[in-house]
């Protein structure tokens, strides 16, 4: 194992809706704007307000690296926790997640959150992505039909 | 009910997303908002998508060839009836796996005659290039046309020559992706030099320019399958004195030993050769019946029979190094049995061709010969035959429909534009 710089054991995460999170080190490591923070200090505890992460948001977030960090659990048992953590989620949530994951640099996390929505919109409608994303057309209706037109095998 | 809360993603999030989505549904998306249509559009997501697409590796060109008889029984039928054709189709490598035994009905979208072209030379970033040859008079013409399947687009037709040698161009095809330039390169042997013929012609400018010869000459320059494309450059299989052999041995390279083989590598960027000498591991002075060059799981493979009882086959963990050749199986041809009815001498003639790898990696697929493929998952030994019937169209009309192995090469799905 690589030698530890800093000499933090706890990492206390602040939502922006001000709640609190006490976590280990090895916890945060995937989050590489929380290790920048915490690298090179040289004390036991910090406390790291992260004002664009609300608590629920957090809490799944630490949840998932918790069993991702885990060197007991088998790599099915990690692929079958990923398929129930997706399932229970909204599409909105998975948004903000995937949002949380850009802000917080989380590499594998923000694929897989990338990945969970890719599958909801793949082989949809355009009125449903629109709809998924809160997007309203600034098409003129002919400047739709033409592009529809375009790639009128892609519709069917 | 209360509104949902408003979640706005940043671009660069929603081209993660988006690079995670099939061709089909990004040209149906396109229609969104004008930001996703300039997004789709956009190069440098365009290679975005193609680097998403090409770490799945699940997809091949399934190649069918189309021949029909003209029993016309006119007084002006004659030989020239028999009329023929291709067709492409990118298919599955794993539902292939589930279910290697199928009535492949084709849309009639993928015939390439329907393109003005009569072959497929390769693919490469999800591009197909697409040869047309035909004799005019004493002499060949050949015309090229560049065809994405995914986005169902097709190039105009470029690179038209003529040429009245007796020996034929073979045509391969590769990108140099740190300049982004697609090139084509044709060669030929020259039988009465002793020596090639290696012409070049980078997409977009359409002029052949002539490159330097093969240092070392390609054993097969002729079949279909004699190149393999990988890291901007185009591999072939080659053997020291050449043509010494072929005049000698009457076209038999049977007693060349493995010396004399090399790799020869043309570097797609600086038009220039490398040269990699095979495996050190094979000790046996002579080389054994069938070997040949194929790309695997993305490694450059060597592989030759082995004593007239194994097949083996060789990985290059890291392209360019010949320390890192590494075997990467050795399977018994009385395990492959199974899937063919030969009878006990079959073995000896058995020529062993492997064209495609599993995602997985377990599972190979090998020709034999053009039209026969097996399956052969190296973990549980398992032998499947491949037994796929094309069907142009569900009238029988005469007409002989057979998959052509040979064609069959790995491919990804990607919205790189045909010019």
């Amino acid at each position: 194992m690589a030698a530890e710089k800093s000499s933090i054991k706890i990492i206390t995460l602040i939502a922006a809706d001000g709640s609190v999170f006490e976590v280990e080190p090895n916890i945060v490591k995937e989050m590489k704007t929380v290790q920048s923070y915490i690298d090179e200090l040289d004390q036991n505890t910090v406390s790291i307000p992260l004002p664009n992460v609300f608590g629920n948001d957090l809490a799944m977030i630490i949840e998932y690296c918790k069993k991702h960090a885990s060197e007991e659990e088998t790599k099915e048992a990690k692929e079958e926790f990923d398929f129930e953590f997706v399932k229970r989620m909204k599409s909105d949530d998975k948004l903000r997640l995937l949002q949380a994951a850009s802000y917080l640099n989380m590499e594998s996390f923000l694929q897989f959150m990338a990945k969970a929505i890719a599958a909801e919109i793949e082989n949809q409608s355009v009125e449903f992505v629109r709809d998924y994303f809160q997007i309203e057309s600034d098409f003129t209706p002919e400047e739709e039909a033409e592009l529809r037109k375009e790639n009128e095998w892609a519709f069917k | 009910m209360a509104p949902r809360s408003r979640v706005i993603l940043p671009e660069d999030l929603i081209a993660e997303i988006l690079s995670l989505i099939s061709v089909k549904s990004l040209l149906r998306f396109r229609c969104v908002n004008n930001s996703w249509n300039s997004l789709i559009l956009n190069p440098t997501f365009v290679k975005l998508h193609l680097k998403r697409s090409s770490q799945q590796n699940d997809l091949f060109t399934l190649t069918t060839h189309h021949i029909k008889y003209g029993f016309d029984e006119s007084p002006d039928s004659s030989d020239d009836d028999l009329e023929h054709g291709y067709s492409v189709v990118p298919y599955s490598i794993s539902r292939l796996i589930e279910n290697p035994s199928f009535t492949h009905f084709e849309d009639p979208y993928y015939h390439l005659n329907d393109k003005g072209c009569s072959t497929m030379v390769g693919t490469c970033n999800g591009l197909i290039l697409l040869a047309d040859d035909s004799d005019a008079g004493r002499s060949h013409e050949y015309l090229f046309s560049l065809w994405n399947p995914a986005t169902r687009t097709t190039s105009p037709k470029f690179g038209y020559f003529r040429d009245s040698r007796r020996e034929r161009f073979a045509f391969s095809f590769g990108c140099d992706n740190s300049s982004n330039t697609y090139k084509v390169v044709a060669s030929r042997y020259i039988r009465d030099q002793l020596s090639t013929e290696v012409r070049v012609l980078n997409l977009g400018e359409n002029v052949w320019r002539n490159i330097e010869s093969y240092p070392v000459v390609p054993v097969d320059l002729k079949s279909k399958d004699n190149y393999v494309y990988l890291n901007d450059t185009l591999n072939w299989l080659a053997i020291h004195n050449y043509f010494e052999y072929k005049i000698k041995n009457a076209n038999n390279v049977k007693g060349i030993s493995v010396k004399q083989f090399v790799i020869v590598s043309l570097d797609l960027g600086t038009e220039t050769y490398n040269q990699y000498l095979l495996p050190r591991g094979i000790n046996d002075k002579v080389l054994p019946a069938g070997p040949t060059i194929s790309l695997l799981g993305g490694f450059l493979c060597f592989s030759y029979s082995y004593k007239k009882t194994d097949f083996v086959v060789w990985q290059m963990k890291k392209f360019g190094i010949e320390e890192s050749w590494t075997q990467f199986l050795k399977i018994s041809y009385q395990n492959l049995s199974p899937a063919y009815d030969y009878d006990d001498t079959w073995n000896y003639r058995l020529k062993l061709f492997p064209c495609l790898l599993s995602e997985d990696g377990y599972t190979l697929i090998l020709r034999s010969s053009e039209v026969e493929a097996i399956l052969y998952n190296w973990r549980d030994n398992r032998v499947k035959r491949i037994n796929i019937i094309p069907s142009r169209t569900l009238i029988d009309d005469d007409t002989i429909d057979i998959v052509d192995w040979s064609l069959a090469k790995g491919y990804v799905e990607s919205l790189v534009p045909t010019f």
